[in-house]
């Protein structure tokens, strides 16, 4: 279940905690320019799916916006990883990569 | 069972007031619904009070000193549909027989509580990945693009059009007609969404009576529901981009209607961003896949064109949108065009309207609340 969940929201069992991190294409993007507090605007935030657990995923490319930005695509690949700290959500960073 | 229709609306302006409670915006627009319907408060026999971000209890603290005290008061939160979700209880109260008359309300006081973007809760994980509600629609209208071919320009151009159909109406928060160029030029939100693609945070309330075919019997002004259905939306994971629930929900309510999208005068439809918009034209079959930005870019949903028009009112992009009261802002313009009583953007011959509601930023569902009402003459 992504997100996460700890137990089945159907059976009630635990479930375990899978690692979000392989490669993946892009389905959507944005230049978010005003982002919640915290955030430094502009990034560009990204929906793409992980080809590994067959999920979309929600997360930041790791790179400033720019030209670059004309030149993707739908199902453009992406690498896709996770950064966990001890306290704080979770997050998803994504890198273009070639075709 | 009785069909249930509507007998009185009553809103105030949508704009920033300072200083006031809810009550202070609500009790105006109940009394205009009231007097609208020709009833008494004492007639009123159940309340539904939609609020998205107040305190509890809203309902009973409004109206603590009215005559309403004692009769049932059901408080409700759908996000930006609650107020069309309490006219959807209303509605079924009144097709049950548990009520003749009902009194709906919506209502939000917006600024000074929330300046700018609505948060996302603070443990949402779509939000710690920096998701704002205009990043939302952006990937909608991304996606669009991409498939489609839309382009910016179609996104924009639905601010154009709404904020010309305001010039005509006295209870919208901006008047002045924007053009193309302006829209586009504005300052970027999430793009291709510029700020005058985004809706204005605004207080406000609105009101309804709504009331069951024997009490509507004889009242030309009564309004037939023809439809009131409500679902909440499907996982964004399996669902991906294609925003299946408000085609969903719609599908429902031709059916209950017995009409279809042709069938279609006026449609007051979620703008709180251009995509929402767009989108709406193809998920209520008025466009067909993918062509919603083409057909406008044609001349289709203005007013004076051929029907459907769309938001004539201009729309939560120009009336200003109190997510609690927005719902009823909808059903009050839909009603007073029906009756053709909408002064110089009245839409000549409009026999019927609909209303399509979007609520919500449980970011792992396509939206929290979807409501579509059908209303006929």
């Amino acid at each position: 279940m992504y997100p996460a969940k700890q137990t089945c929201s159907i059976c009630g069992n635990l479930l375990h905690d899978e690692q979000l991190v392989g490669n993946g294409h892009l389905v959507t993007w944005t230049v978010v320019h005003q982002g919640p507090p915290g955030f430094s605007a502009p990034y560009v935030l990204a929906w793409a799916t992980l080809d590994n657990l067959g999920i979309g995923v929600l997360g930041r490319l790791n790179a400033p916006p720019g030209e670059w930005l004309q030149h993707i695509h739908v199902g453009q690949p992406v690498s896709i990883w996770e950064e966990r700290n001890s306290t704080g959500p979770v997050h998803i960073w994504m890198e273009v990569t070639h075709d | 069972m009785t069909d249930a229709y509507v007998a009185g609306v009553g809103m105030v302006p949508f704009g920033r007031y300072e200083g006031v409670n809810e009550a202070d915006l609500v009790l105006p627009a109940v009394q205009v619904a009231l007097d609208d319907a020709g009833v008494e408060a004492s007639d009123v026999q159940a309340v539904f009070f939609g609020n998205a971000l107040g305190p509890p209890g809203l309902g009973q603290r409004t109206f603590w000193a009215s005559s309403l005290v004692g009769k049932p008061m059901i408080n409700i939160e759908n996000a930006c549909a609650s107020a069309a979700t309490a006219l959807v209880e209303a509605v079924a109260w009144i097709k049950a027989g548990m009520a003749d008359i009902a009194l709906v309300v919506g209502v939000e006081i917006l600024t000074g509580r929330v300046e700018g973007l609505i948060p996302m809760p603070s443990d949402d994980h779509y939000a710690a990945q920096g998701l704002t509600l205009p990043a939302l629609y952006a990937l909608k209208a991304r996606y669009h693009m991409e498939i489609y071919g839309s382009t910016p320009e179609h996104f924009a151009q639905v601010s154009v059009k709404n904020r010309r159909h305001a010039v005509y109406h006295d209870m919208a928060r901006f008047r002045q007609e924007v053009s193309l160029a302006e829209v586009l030029s504005s300052r970027p939100i999430a793009e291709p969404l510029t700020l005058l693609q985004c809706c204005l945070n605004a207080d406000g309330a609105a009101a309804a009576i709504v009331v069951s075919e024997c009490v509507a019997r004889g009242n030309r002004r009564a309004v037939r529901i023809a439809a009131s259905t409500i679902g909440s939306g499907l996982r964004r994971q399996d669902i991906g981009w294609e925003e299946q629930t408000l085609k969903r929900v719609a599908r429902l309510a031709y059916e209950h209607a017995g009409i279809g999208p042709e069938d279609i005068s006026i449609a007051e439809v979620h703008d709180a961003f251009t995509p929402g918009e767009l989108l709406a034209y193809e998920r209520l079959g008025f466009s067909k896949e993918g062509m919603g930005g083409i057909d406008l870019e044609h001349g289709r949903f203005c007013l004076g064109g051929k029907p459907p028009v769309v938001n004539p009112s201009g729309g939560l992009l120009a009336r200003g949108h109190p997510p609690g009261a927005t719902g009823l802002a909808q059903i009050h313009e839909v009603v007073l065009q029906l009756r053709g009583e909408a002064g110089p953007r009245q839409v000549d011959g409009a026999r019927v309207g609909l209303t399509a509601t979007m609520g919500g930023n449980v970011s792992q569902l396509e939206t929290n609340a979807c409501v579509v009402h059908i209303l006929t003459r």
